[in-house]
């Protein structure tokens, strides 16, 4: 009964003029994002931070979030009708929905699309709603050798999965880690690596290397290749009602899809990319007709677009109700908490319950105004690809520059703005994942007091500390994860053999 | 612009990443003997940066080879379209202005500085029409500073100019 009391209070928090207003702003804004290809949920979130400093910490929730699970939906309009993903997680739905947009059902794959990710989200909701809460009971039960193991199995977890190469993934953690130990040390106040600057000695903000990594650098990829676009299927109000066979082949593969994203969504690493794949994989080995995947399926699109919102509401999970993010756009909103001056943690649910039942309230309303946004307003949506590019480098330039300054008042996290842009910009055109260094500079600091303490509280006994119940379960669960992926491949060998 | 334009290869700027990332980890590994490492039961503050320099210095070394000697680089089939002259004059073009610009932001302050940006990017790629120019990057930055410092209560640096 307490999620009931819970989640009223939630809606009573969420239906504020103020929070409304944040929530609206923050969908509209992440279907933006979704639709314009490049500028991700992480770097859109980074961008805007600045806009929430003058909200409370439950309003500026509510809009970062908003963003995130908006741009989900966005991404599948331009995959859609452009065959352009406007974001990686609808890199899937060009496959199937790009061809359903040819044959003349470009209306039915944007709404299946709309409803799935609506339906996807809501279920997801629900899951967050019960689930987040149970995770942070069992997690007061941690100290600081569980707190380490859960941290280090996500990075390792996020590097394996993300990643074709474990070297330049384990590069990428290395490297936010130890950017992530520049600073003033808490434990002994010895300043580290900060050359005799003050400004140094508060460390090196994940904002300014976020909006380095993913804004700048997406400024010098605009500057190296200023594209036109091509043009856009056109879609009517009464093409966007699918027949009723096509909700028959749909709506199982949404509620399908909602499982797989909110399972994988629970994983380190990339979630809200993996589970479309995994979804689509399983929409096209369930299928009656296998046959019309890639030639315009629909529950190729319906599955992975319910599937990518489903996790994106998973990611939530071990974020509200560990402090823990594990992925770069978790990282980001756990940074917009930080940065309100919330302790993130398992006491976050009972010590800021307008925060956690605020989100949770929020995620339904948003949702909702997701649906009616997309659907009838899709040809507002892809007018914005008109906007030319300069205009849109510019303004991603103007924002990165306040974002990066405002957090501190500080010109030393403009510099390290252009600093990350530049070498974020080398590392995109060598394919290089920027999320696992975005992790390791979030999750650096806390992964070290965390070991430190344990190692001072097993007064230096290393084997006590791997072979805690708990930390020995966590360690378990990441070598099963590691090895999964290895066993199945393995088994199918076999399989094929025999 | 052409095909047989000169282009820098991803080969190249993949070689010269792992370079930097070589530097950067053996001079991080360096500075980290200078701090104190405690012992197992009660970690100074070296320790645990001193591990993450020499794992990150190992991977480094691992990765110039992969990238130098190994013919099957990891970046072999993942890299992008090679940077032509032109695109890459851009990008250093860019790459010059946002130096420049850090160092006039803390004497011109936010707006100038950002107008004066603005313009000069637009310019650099290639924007036509001077009046659109100085009408985007008046509009961009009066309206951000306006918006961010008189509503959003986000002080934004003046400079010696008045605002």
């Amino acid at each position: 009964m307490e999620f009931i009391h819970g989640i009223t209070y939630g809606f009573s928090v969420a239906l504020t003029f103020n929070n409304l207003l944040a929530c609206f702003i923050g969908v509209v804004i992440g279907t933006i994002v979704g639709v314009l290809p490049g500028i991700g949920p992480t770097g859109a979130m980074a961008l805007l931070l600045p806009v929430t400093f003058g909200q409370n910490p439950a309003t500026a929730l509510i809009m970062l979030a908003g963003i995130y699970y908006g741009t989900m939906y966005g991404g599948s309009t331009t995959s859609i009708l452009l065959n352009v993903p406007g974001e990686a997680t609808s890199v899937v739905t060009c496959i199937d929905g790009y061809q359903m947009a040819r044959k003349g059902r470009g209306g039915a794959a944007l709404a299946v699309a709309a409803v799935g990710s609506f339906i996807a989200g809501t279920l997801g909701n629900v899951a967050l709603m019960f689930f987040a809460p149970f995770l942070a009971d069992q997690a007061i039960k941690f100290g600081p050798p569980e707190y380490f193991a859960v941290m280090l199995v996500g990075l390792v977890l996020l590097s394996r999965i993300g990643e074709e190469s474990v070297i330049r993934s384990f590069i990428m953690v290395c490297l936010g880690l130890a950017l992530g130990t520049v600073g003033m040390e808490i434990a002994s106040g010895t300043s580290r690596f900060t050359f005799d600057r003050i400004d140094l000695s508060k460390g090196i903000g994940l904002i300014p290397v976020a909006m380095g990594l993913y804004g700048i650098s997406e400024v010098l990829m605009i500057a190296e290749q200023i594209t036109g676009i091509s043009s856009v299927i056109k879609v009517k109000l009464r093409e966007l009602f699918p027949t009723r066979a096509e909700w028959r082949r749909a709506t199982p593969a949404m509620l399908r899809g909602s499982g797989v994203g909110f399972g994988v969504g629970l994983i380190p690493g990339p979630a809200t990319i993996l589970s479309t794949f995994y979804s689509y994989v399983l929409e096209k080995r369930l299928s009656q007709h296998p046959e019309e995947f890639g030639k315009g399926a629909i529950e190729g699109v319906a599955g992975p677009e319910a599937a990518n919102n489903s996790a994106s509401v998973a990611v939530m999970v071990p974020l509200l109700a560990l402090g823990i993010p594990f992925g770069a756009a978790a990282a980001v909103l756990l940074g917009g908490l930080m940065i309100h001056g919330v302790q993130p943690g398992p006491l976050l649910i009972t010590k800021n319950p307008d925060i956690f039942w605020g989100v949770v309230a929020s995620m339904y309303i948003g949702n909702v105004m997701l649906l009616v946004l997309n659907l009838p307003m899709v040809g507002v949506f892809t007018s914005i690809l008109r906007i030319p590019q300069h205009f849109l480098m510019a303004l991603i330039l103007i924002f990165c520059v306040i974002g990066a300054y405002s957090v501190d008042n500080s010109v030393l996290d403009v510099w390290i703005l252009i600093g990350t842009g530049i070498i974020g910009y080398l590392l995109r055109k060598v394919g290089f994942n920027m999320a696992p260094l975005i992790l390791g500079l979030v999750l650096g600091p806390m992964m070290e007091e965390k070991f430190v303490s344990s190692l001072m509280m097993t007064r230096g006994n290393v084997l006590e500390l791997l072979f805690r119940p708990l930390t020995a379960s966590i360690f378990a669960f990441g070598i099963v994860m590691l090895g999964l992926p290895q066993l199945i491949k393995m088994i199918r060998r076999k399989g094929k053999k025999s | 612009m052409g095909n047989s334009e000169k282009a820098v290869s991803t080969n190249r700027i993949q070689r010269f990443v792992s370079i930097l990332f070589l530097i950067f980890s053996g001079l991080y590994l360096f500075l980290s003997f200078s701090l104190p490492l405690g012992k197992v039961a009660k970690p100074g503050p070296g320790m645990v940066p001193r591990g993450i320099g020499i794992v990150l210095t190992l991977l480094s070394l691992v990765h110039v080879i992969e990238v130098f000697f190994l013919e099957k680089g990891p970046s072999a089939k993942r890299t992008e379209d090679p940077l032509k002259r032109g695109d890459m004059i851009r990008v250093t073009g860019v790459v010059f202005l946002l130096i420049l610009y850090m160092i006039f932001f803390p004497i011109l302050g936010y707006t100038f500085s950002t107008m004066i940006l603005v313009g000069a990017v637009l310019r650099l790629l290639e924007m036509r029409g001077w009046a659109r120019i100085v009408l985007i990057s008046i509009v961009t930055s009066g309206f951000s500073y306006f918006i961010f410092d008189h509503i959003l209560d986000v002080p934004l640096p003046k400079g010696m100019m008045p605002f």
